[in-house]
């Protein structure tokens, strides 16, 4: 490799342009040449210093050094049904809270009922808009809704788990999370950044979902907004009203299906039911021949075919390479009763045949497979009964799947039950009614990954209150939108 | 939990505000190409501040601090390696970042020197940097702008980069002569 070619390829490397072709030469000449080496660091050395050039902009924004201290004064931890905030105070400079405001907080929030949150940073203090938060202030929402308001009137609401982070008045770092913006005509160039992308709205309503390990996906509902895939070739693309935009890994942008029921417009008003489970780590495995058998080792990666990560919170991982599946060894579904999954999976990148993943009710917690499951195989819906159970079933919807989706399967009697989708009770669409030929009794929930990563979330039981009758009362209804 | 005394918390966050600049290029030097640098500086800065009753005084903090960011850029890769995106096999990337931890680097002076080299760049080429860096558009936007091709702008990058390049490296040359 001559010096031309080298440097040209040093400078492609440090701009995410570099041709996978020529990595392994690349590497092999860093390798042996000295001099290759430090005309890399040179080349960093520039690199880092145009990027910190950018003062006031981006890059300085995410850490205002002056702030540090500030910043991470304050630890909160609160659930919002209390009046009493549990507050660590840490450290000096406390004073810093107590300065008046004069102008409205460049971002306040509101909560719904029952919701978990930890504030880091400036902010937190009540006010006639809400909590506010200041610039470099990150928010984690370990579950619940919360309702942004920003200054310049762009208003978003943000489902957990998520985490987030204003890095500017008009710019939010969204790390984790669901969230649906609305932004108005005056607050045009609102971003909002995400791990992969960079979102600017144009005059807009949009749906944006990110979740670690898997691809970002825009949903524009009105308006249009400018994407830049923040990797790769680093695509922009412009994303107009009724589209879906997934951010793919190699940095072009892939068109999906528009999902308006993953996002929520509203803040609920009513808190989770009471008596809902949050399954975290006393999962049984399935000891069936079809899979497995694994001693559960909370977070902890088990040789051979598969193993658990429970350790983000009630998020449950399953990487199976070949077929693994958990079941509650507690948790059953009574009549009146509701399992909720969130199915957090997205095929990067399968290579075997029919990959899938499934909610699965079993009689036994350590017996052979299950009763009935729901499995999603490449995006396909099926229903398959099994352990000599016998049953009957009937689709209403079973448009294809797009992952991230939220997953109800319902009790409605000792036989009679309905799977639905939908990211709340209000907006759950009936995908199936099924009605098993004899009773099975009682019947314990799992979950199951097929030759691929499954992520849970949010798994849960929930008693079904009056809100959830919605579901069988309307059956016709959503029964005839794609029957 | 642990305090220190508030002039010894000053103390650190001096070091850590020092230390800014360098950290990120030695951030960047393991991740070359990824987006997330400034991400895995601020989770870094958030780590050592958390940790920092464990860090004792008068011991050497760059490498307490470049070794937090290291593992920030590890937990960074595997995410990166699942997404298929290109990336510098780790023992490769841990020598040539290995280096940019050291007391010798000057980063304040980098850029004083950067400035004084974009200085001497003509109008046109300094516009080409600032869209680059700057601005979030693209190439071919700034080409339509400007009536060039992108291959004749992406050209003139290279080009414009490596004189960069070297006039830093010979500004940074002069006062080592003069110190």
């Amino acid at each position: 490799m001559n010096r031309r070619e080298l440097e040209i390829r040093l400078q492609d490397l440090l701009e995410g342009e570099l041709e996978v072709s020529v990595l392994d030469e690349l590497q092999q000449e860093l390798r042996e040449n000295p001099e290759a080496r430090e005309l890399y660091r040179e080349y960093v050395r520039l690199q880092n210093a145009l990027q910190i050039r950018r003062a006031g902009l981006d890059l300085v924004g995410v850490v205002p050094m002056d702030q540090v201290v500030e910043r991470r004064q304050r630890r909160m931890l609160r659930n919002s049904g209390f009046a009493a905030a549990a507050v660590l105070l840490v450290g000096l400079l406390v004073m810093a809270f107590f300065l008046v405001r004069e102008q409205p907080p460049a971002l306040a929030f509101t909560t719904s009922p029952g919701t978990e949150f930890v504030l880091s940073g400036m902010g937190g203090e009540d006010s006639p808009h809400g909590m506010v938060i200041e610039e470099g202030t990150r928010l984690e929402i370990k579950r619940g809704i919360v309702e942004l308001k920003f200054a310049s009137g762009v208003r978003g609401i943000i489902k957990g788990p998520a985490d987030l982070t204003l890095h500017r008045e008009d710019l939010l770092y969204l790390a984790r999370g669901t969230g649906w913006f609305e932004v108005p005509e005056e607050a045009i160039g609102f971003k909002v950044k995400t791990p992969d992308l960079v979102l600017t709205d144009l005059g807009t309503e949009f749906g944006i979902l990110t979740q670690p390990e898997f691809l970002d996906e825009v949903h524009v509902f009105k308006g249009k907004v400018d994407l830049l895939n923040r990797y790769g070739l680093k695509k922009q693309q412009l994303a107009v009203e009724d589209e879906a935009w997934v951010a793919g890994p190699a940095g072009r942008w892939k068109k999906i299906t528009l999902r308006p029921d993953h996002f929520l417009k509203q803040l609920p008003k009513t808190a989770p039911k009471t008596g809902t489970y949050v399954f975290q780590d006393d999962f049984e495995t399935d000891t069936s021949s079809d899979y497995t058998s694994i001693d559960y080792a909370r977070g902890t990666a088990i040789p051979g075919e598969f193993s658990i990560d429970s350790e983000n919170s009630n998020v449950l991982e399953i990487r199976a390479s070949y077929g693994a599946q958990v079941v509650h060894k507690e948790a059953t579904l009574e009549v009146g009763q509701c399992f909720k999954t969130d199915w957090m999976t997205q095929v990067v990148a399968h290579n075997s045949v029919k990959p899938s993943t499934s909610q699965v009710l079993n009689n036994d917690p350590k017996g052979v497979g299950y009763n009935v499951r729901l499995r999603v195989d490449n995006g396909v819906f099926e229903i398959d009964f099994r352990r000599g159970s016998e049953g009957s079933y009937k689709w209403f919807n079973n448009s294809p799947f797009t992952a991230p989706d939220t997953f109800w399967v319902e009790r409605y009697s000792a036989t009679e039950f309905a799977w639905f989708r939908g990211a709340s009770v209000n907006e759950r669409t009936k995908i199936a009614e099924i009605t098993f030929e004899s009773d099975p009794g009682k019947l314990f929930v799992g979950l199951q990954a097929y030759k691929m990563t499954s992520r849970f979330d949010n798994l849960a039981i929930t008693e079904q209150g009056e809100s959830s009758k919605v579901g069988r009362g309307d059956d016709s209804a959503q029964g005839e939108r794609d029957d | 939990m642990k305090h220190r005394a508030p002039q010894e918390e000053a103390v650190f966050v001096g070091e850590i505000t020092r230390f800014q600049t360098q950290l990120r290029a030695y951030i960047i030097s393991l991740m070359p190409g990824a987006s997330g640098a400034e991400d895995v500086l601020q989770e870094t800065n958030i780590v050592l501040w958390e940790k920092r009753v464990k860090f004792e005084q008068g011991t050497n903090f760059r490498a307490w601090a470049c070794a937090i960011a290291r593992l920030e850029v590890k937990a960074h890769r595997r995410r990166m390696y699942r997404l298929g995106m290109t990336i510098l096999d780790d023992d490769l990337a841990d020598q040539l970042a290995e280096p940019m931890q050291s007391d010798e680097e000057r980063p304040e002076e980098h850029l004083q020197a950067l400035e004084l080299c974009l200085s001497k760049l003509s109008e046109p080429e300094r516009e080409l940097i600032e869209h680059r860096y700057y601005t979030n558009a693209t190439l071919e936007e700034f080409a339509t702008r400007s009536g060039r091709s992108s291959e004749t702008l992406r050209n003139r990058l290279y080009r414009i980069r490596a004189a960069l390049r070297k006039c830093v490296k010979g500004k940074l040359a002069i006062n080592e002569t003069r110190l």
